[in-house]
């Protein structure tokens, strides 16, 4: 996974969160990360990359992390 | 099995309950926080119920009411998005559901609306407005007709036992009934006759002909419509007729309301008329209500001519939490006429 994609990730989940994130924060860990959250996180990716998660996607987005393999695998990086 | 989101069959029927008993066990047991224990509640026609599950539990579900809608005078095919459950508000693993459940219902009718949501703060009206709907709050409006029941009952002005006490000093004086009048609060109509009709077959559907292309976006409102919505056999609901409209009434004595204690409370559930024959519905259906003897009227009403012609009959506008949602390709039509026959009906009035 490129580090350009997880950087820009955990940009995007800070400024969605409001707070810091890591690559393996997730619902679970970051206070902030409920479902309405989450929605605003999906959404703020897919308008910045332009394309939108598919359902099996969602489901495993589940970590910073996994958000951001998901982003890189669709840009084929 | 992955999480997938599939027609509610009977075999489900456990798995809905035990979805429903960890919601609960949350404190999420009220109505609108269980999903149905059985995939044919039979409450209203065209129900289709769709279940979020794996291989051996239930996390979420919806339900979809296919109805067809009045769009700019073309009769076409929407859905009404109710009651959106999620295992996400009790187990964040489940957050990206209530998305997933929004994005299956548009791929299956992407003319949606969703109705109530129980307030702006809620989280299915935030995530609509996010995702594009047009989100709008359908105003309420209310006529006293007995300030004394009301001024003893209205949950939302007796608020504190001070405030109660003042509100059971001016219903025992009649100060209250006397402040009203003056401000034009419980001012009563002349009593005119009214006519009802047992039923809307043979002389609705010449009214939905008549009316149907003078509103931008409403729901089909023909005679075989009505009496599904309203039937024959339910003696509460009241059908009022006039030369060019009509209006479809309840007359409820409420016992402890949450909002209107022990009043009774007539409701304009719905109506139709051309808008520049909505004034002679309202006054049809309000001189009623009042020879009834209802204490207080209420209406929720989001086109502009039936609001503007409840407030030339003396009522006020309240705050109101009934919000409607309209997917972008519904939300596109212009103005809608939208009330509480849309949605759910008058299931909790």
């Amino acid at each position: 996974m490129s580090e350009q994609v997880l950087s820009r990730i955990q940009q995007i989940a800070s400024d969605v969160l409001l707070t810091d994130v890591r690559a393996d924060s997730s619902p679970e860990t970051v206070e902030s990360w409920d479902s309405v959250q989450h929605l605003n996180l999906i959404l703020a990716i897919e308008e910045e990359y332009g394309f939108q998660f598919s359902p099996e996607e969602m489901d495993s987005a589940k970590t910073v992390g996994a958000i951001a393999g998901l982003v890189a695998a669709r840009r084929g990086v | 099995m992955p999480l997938e989101i599939l027609p509610y069959t009977a075999d489900r029927i456990e798995a809905v309950r035990a979805f429903n008993q960890r919601l609960a066990s949350h404190g999420f047991s009220a109505a609108h926080e269980q999903f149905p224990e059985t995939p044919v509640p039979g409450w209203l026609p065209g129900l289709e119920l769709y279940l979020a599950a794996d291989a051996d539990q239930v996390h979420g579900g919806y339900i979809l009411r296919r109805q067809q809608f009045s769009v700019n005078g073309q009769e076409l095919s929407a859905a009404h998005y109710r009651l959106p459950l999620s295992e996400g508000v009790i187990d964040r693993a489940y957050s990206m559901l209530g998305l997933r459940m929004v994005r299956d219902a548009l791929a299956r009718e992407s003319r949606l609306y969703a109705m109530g949501m129980g307030g702006w703060d809620k989280p299915l009206p935030q995530m609509l407005k996010r995702l594009g709907w047009q989100i709008s709050a359908v105003p309420f409006h209310f006529k006293v007709v007995h300030p004394g029941p009301f001024l003893r009952n209205i949950r939302a002005l007796r608020t504190s036992p001070m405030r109660r006490l003042a509100l059971d000093a001016a219903a025992f004086t009649g100060a209250g009934w006397a402040g009203m009048k003056a401000l034009g609060i419980s001012r009563r109509l002349p009593a005119q006759k009214v006519e009802l009709a047992p039923s809307f077959a043979g002389w609705a559907d010449e009214i939905w002909r008549l009316v149907r292309g003078q509103y931008p976006l409403l729901a089909v409102r023909d005679a075989r419509t009505l009496d599904e919505l309203y039937p024959a056999s339910d003696p509460r609901f009241l059908r009022v007729r006039t030369s060019g409209g009509w209006a479809l009434l309840l007359d409820t004595r409420m016992r402890d309301h949450k909002q209107f204690g022990d009043m009774r409370v007539g409701t304009l559930v719905d109506c139709l008329a051309p808008p520049a024959s909505a004034a002679s519905v309202v006054r049809a259906a309000v001189s009623l209500l009042e020879q009834r003897g209802v204490d207080l009227i209420i209406s929720n009403q989001s086109h502009a001519a039936w609001s503007q012609v409840l407030i030339e009959a003396g009522f006020r506008t309240g705050p109101s939490n009934f919000l409607v949602a309209l997917s972008p390709s519904l939300a596109k039509a212009g103005e809608f006429h939208f009330n509480r026959g849309d949605g759910d009906g008058p299931i909790h009035l």
